[in-house]
């Protein structure tokens, strides 16, 4: 794994009168404990991954509150695992990366909330929108919506959210409807505080076993006829009984005055950066001492028609805030007062932008046009956006040159860059192919310098991303998919449906040994042994059961060779799907590995030999070509020092792991004389010298003289 | 309500690089002090090597009362911005998160290449100095510098300088000793890290001595034989120095002599300004100097090549150091050692058979004899280079290039000038070869001879070669180069038959 939670683990144990130090997502994690959880499930995905990994190296804590925890392998697997609480007084709690989660957990999402829970049943997930996201911009509402499931989203608090975990539990056993909690990218990575409490072990768990199963009760199957009364039940009863609950408990907060003539109802997520807004504005200050009432939505969905009544009643105008579109929330508030009657004006999206993430300057804008309508005075808002706009013409007059993006790219040394670097070559070779790409750290592929991928339909689709392409295209397509996709849904999307219709297509599995982007959590097929939780389920093995006859597998530093089986899984007459096994452990993982017990073995006076490589700047031109074939981090470019050139030379930085890969290319791709393979003898033996000394004895005979690199002089 | 303002730091940094512990850090020491913290960050998949950001907001506890802070940073309402490269600090400040009514600024000035820089097929690289400039206007204070050469000094890494200097700087309500207070508990590298926090913290605080400047290595002013002074104007005197000299080593005197001629030969040409001699005197070295298998083999026996290798590999001592050259030559590498006519032949046969793409990939170790050996037999045989196949090519295509700049002159000196700096295209080895003679093939039929026939004005002329020449290296495709000498072509056209 990644990271190592040795001083969050300890975090976790905390108690009464303990204050807890960390990030959200951690704080969210230590509430279930508070809340007395029987099991957590889930699948890693950024930003709440943390939730988990810290779990599965909390062996002790699991045991001694008997919580069943659960890596599931996938969305759909962990959603299900909420199953639990249908029949049994548990509560559980399962989280992955939303929107894309969520809708790989959508079916088993829709049979839970049809059949509602007895235990409470929370589902955590992180929404990626906005800044640092990496999925599609859509929002999680939508699911809450269309199946009755409550949508909560905490001003990004501590203790708030804290509390706001504590309070899904109870809100879902009140209402018999799962939970869900929306947490966004800095909410989940926020570091903050709160005051601990007791750490609950459940009444019934894996220490406390349950002795029978739940008696049949056919109303608990989301099965018709069932499921049509089960539909009457989520708007008749759950619905009021969470509307209740959600006044009675006070989940909802209302800051500054009870009525003014104008207010605001905002997302709980986005209350802190409204309140730097309404400090510009001279409407608060740093401790959120808000003068414009405003309604906090800690829960949104449902809304409490009543709450929003009387805050709306007699206000000349209300403003929404709510990120993302549609505004499901506004249309909600708007049916709201327009049921009960109340005339009060319902800004939001018609001043607001519809889409995009609402920065620090949409926000203001916004709001900046909110107060001046109601003939509110906000020349501190209005003179820092002018500032702002101000600055940027400035800064946009000042600086001429384009300023080049820095996306994301493969690590130093990653696994994956030879493989692409091979499908360069081929492509150059035999033409350019449609390639499908997938989730994952291969996805990286998709920006310079390899630029390639011509579709990506979700986590583990790629192969069933060209299933049409496969039968309507003069070359065979190629399907990248990475070890995670593969066990998170390729195999049956993509492998067995491609066996099944004996489509005619490529496909390379990654097989890095671990779920890399997500920050390198075990799978099926990881090695295991250790702390890890891998089975070593074999891929080669499986695809051959599943019928795949022509599989092969390829070292992938081995760029020729990655070349030559690539061109032949293009070239061969064999028909059918052709699966390339890519090994290479993730660089990240390896290296976290093997580092210490290098500096252990070379402090320790044993022979060790350091790689890396190494550019001839002599025979180097300039041209870059080994650059536009790898796009490793620390092959880059330096100043020449040739009075008679002008362009850059490569180089190799320090940070090399002596992957080998640009040795590699240079020999495929028949480059350039220019790299060398450097390696470092530490401790070295007596065979070592004793050869070193007969080089050099030979070498000087012939004119070699000092040219040699000699034993390095003792400084 | 109160007017009291949290203190606001921004660090720009990329995935992987420690930016996420230098937050950790100031975290760590804001609440050992006791103050208000609140830090976020948005890592996801930009940890790998990406651009990313962390934000953190302070203030001193006055009460129990609780701040509200802000998730994410605000245009104009950053206090202090900290950024461990060059082109990260710029990206703020186009963000807006500099401004100069308050926003201190302290980065490094270290370039860590961007993808679309390094892999351009020239220069790509964005010019510091003016990177420098947008930092520096539109901060409030700035302090720029290369940290990453402190840190290396200092065998730590960047983020415990840069936090070094934050403390330096005074910059936030934190102290100095509790910021380095932080970096002592961090349990990793603590050590290292430490002396980097005290560099950095010296050049901010004012405690340090003022860094050496470089002397310039001294150059060697002796006279030399066949001065091109007497016939050159200074920069391609200069640069034709350089050449004599590169030449020498590489053949013999004789050869630098026959350079000098040619250059003499552009020279007395009317019209020959300083461009084209410059230009000429540049690239006809580096033709003339052109990298086959001997030149290779020559190179790689480089003792001061080798002093490159020891520096590089950080070896400690009594560790012995190995070197293995990847060398991959391919039938035009082989057969071009021979004479003209053996070698003509059997590149014949090559052709004939397609077998253009076959090569020898070879692994040497030239720390080994074996290798080492192998390397000196071919080094030893450039002495007949001037009889093999290759040099007859390469001699053929410098005449023709030379009669092309000569023709130009005197009616066109412009385009002279940039015919012979399209000889830039012409470099490397295997594909990177064949595609710049191809590329440099294409303008001469396409915009150079029929510019030696007058078909278009002189400055048209000059300008087509330019922007042919600029065209050839946005892509290895030929794309770009493509749509050029289309686009040149159908405008002379239209202009002809209007």
């Amino acid at each position: 794994m990644e990271v190592s939670f040795h001083k969050e683990i300890g975090n976790l144990k905390l108690g009464q009168g303990d204050t807890f130090r960390g990030e959200g997502i951690l704080a969210v994690t230590k509430a279930l404990l508070q809340s007395g959880v029987s099991y957590v499930g889930g699948y890693q995905g950024a930003p709440v991954s943390h939730l988990l990994d810290v779990l599965v190296q909390s062996e002790d804590i699991l045991d001694e509150l008997g919580i069943h925890l659960e890596t599931c392998t996938n969305e759909a697997a962990a959603a299900a695992m909420l199953a639990a609480s249908i029949n049994y007084p548990m509560r559980g709690c399962v989280t992955w990366k939303s929107i894309v989660g969520t809708n790989v957990a959508a079916d088993a999402l829709s049979n839970l909330a049809s059949a509602g829970v007895q235990g409470g049943a929370l589902i955590v997930v992180g929404e990626d929108y906005g800044e640092g996201a990496s999925v599609i911009q859509e929002r999680t509402h939508a699911y809450a919506l269309k199946s009755s499931i409550w949508l909560t989203d905490p001003r990004p608090d501590l203790s708030n959210i804290v509390r706001m975990v504590e309070k899904s539990f109870e809100l879902s056993e009140a209402s018999a409807t799962p939970v869900m909690m929306e947490l966004r990218i800095r909410a989940c990575h926020v570091f903050g505080d709160f005051d601990a409490k007791d750490n609950l072990a459940a009444a019934h768990s894996s220490r406390h076993k349950l002795a029978e199963p739940a008696t049949f009760d056919y109303a608990r199957l989301s099965h018709p006829p069932a499921t049509f009364g089960q539909e009457q039940d989520k708007i008749t009863r759950r619905t009021p009984a969470a509307q209740k609950f959600i006044v009675e408990n006070g989940l909802n907060e209302h800051f500054g005055p009870e009525t003014r003539e104008i207010g605001i109802i905002t997302q709980g997520g986005l209350f802190n950066n409204l309140n730097a807004r309404l400090i510009d504005a001279g409407l608060s200050d740093a401790f959120g001492n808000v003068t414009v009432p405003t309604l906090v939505l800690n829960v949104t969905h449902p809304l409490a028609p009543r709450q929003i009544e009387e805050f709306a009643r007699g206000k000349k105008a209300v403003l929404v805030l709510e990120e993302g579109a549609p505004e499901y929330i506004e249309q909600a508030v708007g049916q709201i007062l327009r049921r009960a009657d109340i005339q009060t004006k319902l800004h939001g999206k018609d001043i607001l932008p519809e889409a995009g993430e609402y920065t620090a300057r949409v926000l203001g804008q916004g709001l900046s046009e909110f107060l001046a309508r109601y003939g509110w005075p906000a020349d501190g808002l209005t003179g820092w956006l002018d500032q702002v706009d101000q600055t940027a013409q400035q800064v946009a007059d000042a600086a001429d040159h384009a300023l080049p993006p820095r996306p994301p790219t493969f690590c130093t040394g990653c696994p994956e860059r030879p493989v692409f670097s091979a499908m360069k070559l081929v492509r150059e070779e035999l033409g350019p192919v449609h390639v499908s790409a997938d989730i994952g750290c291969h996805a990286l592929a998709t920006f310079p310098p390899f630029s390639q991928g011509n579709s990506i339909l979700g986590y583990g689709m790629s192969l069933a991303s060209s299933a049409a392409v496969s039968g309507t295209q003069a070359r065979r397509p190629i399907s990248i998919m990475g070890d995670g996709g593969f066990w998170h849904n390729g195999l049956l999307t993509g492998v067995a449906s491609s066996v099944f219709n004996a489509d005619d297509e490529v496909l390379i599995v990654m097989n890095n040994g671990y779920s890399s982007a997500t920050g390198i959590q075990d799978l099926p097929s990881s090695a295991g042994g250790g702390a890890g939780r891998g089975k070593q389920l074999d891929m080669a093995a499986t695809l051959k059961d599943m019928g795949v006859k022509w599989v092969r597998r390829v070292n992938n530093y081995k760029v020729s060779d990655v070349f030559k089986t690539l061109k032949e899984a293009q070239t061969t007459k064999e028909k059918g799907l052709k699966v390339i096994l890519a090994d290479g452990e993730c660089q990240l993982a390896r290296q976290r590995r093997i580092r210490p017990q290098v500096a252990r073995a070379s402090a320790a006076g044993e022979r060790v030999v350091r790689t890396r490589f190494w550019v001839d700047e002599e025979t180097c031109t300039g041209d870059h070509s080994c650059i536009r074939l790898s796009g490793c981090p620390s092959l880059t470019v330096k100043p020449t020092t040739d009075p008679l050139r002008t362009d850059p030379v490569a180089h190799v930085n320090n940070d090399c792991v002596g992957c080998g890969l640009c040795g590699e290319v240079s020999h495929a791709a028949q480059l350039c004389p220019s790299f060398a393979q450097i390696d470092i003898i530490e401790n070295p033996g007596r065979w070592d010298r004793l050869r070193r000394r007969l080089s050099e004895t030979l070498m000087r005979l012939f004119g070699g003289g000092a040219a040699a690199p000699a034993v390095q002089p003792a400084e | 309500m109160t007017t009291t303002e949290p203190t606001r730091l921004l660090i720009a940094a990329m995935g992987g690089e420690g930016g996420g512990v230098l937050a950790g850090w100031v975290t760590e020491a804001a609440l050992a002090e006791g103050l208000w913290v609140q830090r976020t960050s948005v890592p996801g998949v930009a940890q790998r090597t990406g651009a990313t950001t962390y934000y953190i907001e302070l203030m001193p506890r006055a009460g129990d009362r609780r701040p509200v802070f802000a998730l994410n940073p605000s245009p104009g309402r950053v206090d202090v911005l900290l950024a461990t490269e060059l082109l990260e600090a710029e990206r703020m400040v186009r963000q807006g998160y500099v401004t100069p009514d308050r926003t201190w600024l302290m980065a490094s000035t270290h370039r860590v290449f961007t993808v679309d820089e390094k892999s351009a097929m020239s220069d790509g690289r964005v010019d510091p100095e003016a990177m420098i400039a947008v930092c520096e206007r539109f901060a409030h204070r700035a302090w720029l510098d290369d940290l990453s050469g402190v840190a290396a000094a200092n065998g730590c890494h960047l983020n415990a300088v840069l936090l070094g200097a934050l403390a330096g700087s005074g910059a936030l309500p934190v102290s100095a000793g509790g910021l380095r207070a932080a970096v002592a508990g961090g349990g990793k590298a603590v050590e290292a890290n430490l002396r980097g926090f005290d560099a950095g913290h010296a050049v901010l605080s004012g405690d340090a001595p003022p860094r050496p400047v470089p002397e310039p290595e001294p150059r060697d002013e002796s006279p030399r034989q066949h001065s091109p002074h007497d016939f050159l104007p200074v920069e391609a005197a200069r640069l034709a120095e350089e050449g004599v000299a590169r030449l020498t080593d590489y053949q013999d005197a004789d050869y630098a002599r026959l350079y000098l001629d040619r250059l003499r030969r552009i020279a007395e040409r009317p019209g020959a300004t300083d461009a084209v001699l410059e230009n000429t005197a540049r690239h006809l070295a580096l033709r003339m100097s052109y990298e086959d298998t001997f030149r290779v083999a020559q190179l790689k026996l480089r003792e001061s090549r080798l002093a490159k290798v020891r520096a590089e590999a950080r070896g400690r001592p009594g560790d012995i150091i190995d070197v293995t050259e990847y060398l991959k030559p391919g039938p035009e590498e082989i057969f071009g050692m021979l004479g003209p006519r053996m070698g003509g032949w059997l590149m014949g046969v090559v052709e004939r058979r397609g077998w253009q793409d076959k090569s020898f990939p070879m692994k040497l170790r030239t720390t080994r004899f074996s290798g080492f050996i192998r390397l000196r037999v071919l080094a030893a045989l450039r002495r007949r280079r001037r009889k093999t196949l290759r040099h007859a090519q390469e001699e053929a295509w410098i005449a023709h290039w030379l009669d092309r700049i000569e023709a130009a002159l005197p009616a066109a000196p412009e385009a002279a000038a940039e015919i012979a700096e399209a000889a830039k295209l012409v470099r490397g080895y295997g594909a990177t070869l064949k595609r710049g003679l191809r590329n440099f093939d294409r303008i001469d039929a396409a915009i150079i001879a029929p510019g030696l026939d007058g078909a278009f004005p002189p400055a048209t002329f000059a300008d087509g070669v330019m922007q042919a020449r600029l065209a050839a290296l946005k892509d290895p495709e030929g794309s770009a180069l493509g749509n050029m000498v289309s686009a040149f072509q159908s405008a002379q056209s239209r202009k002809l038959s209007a």
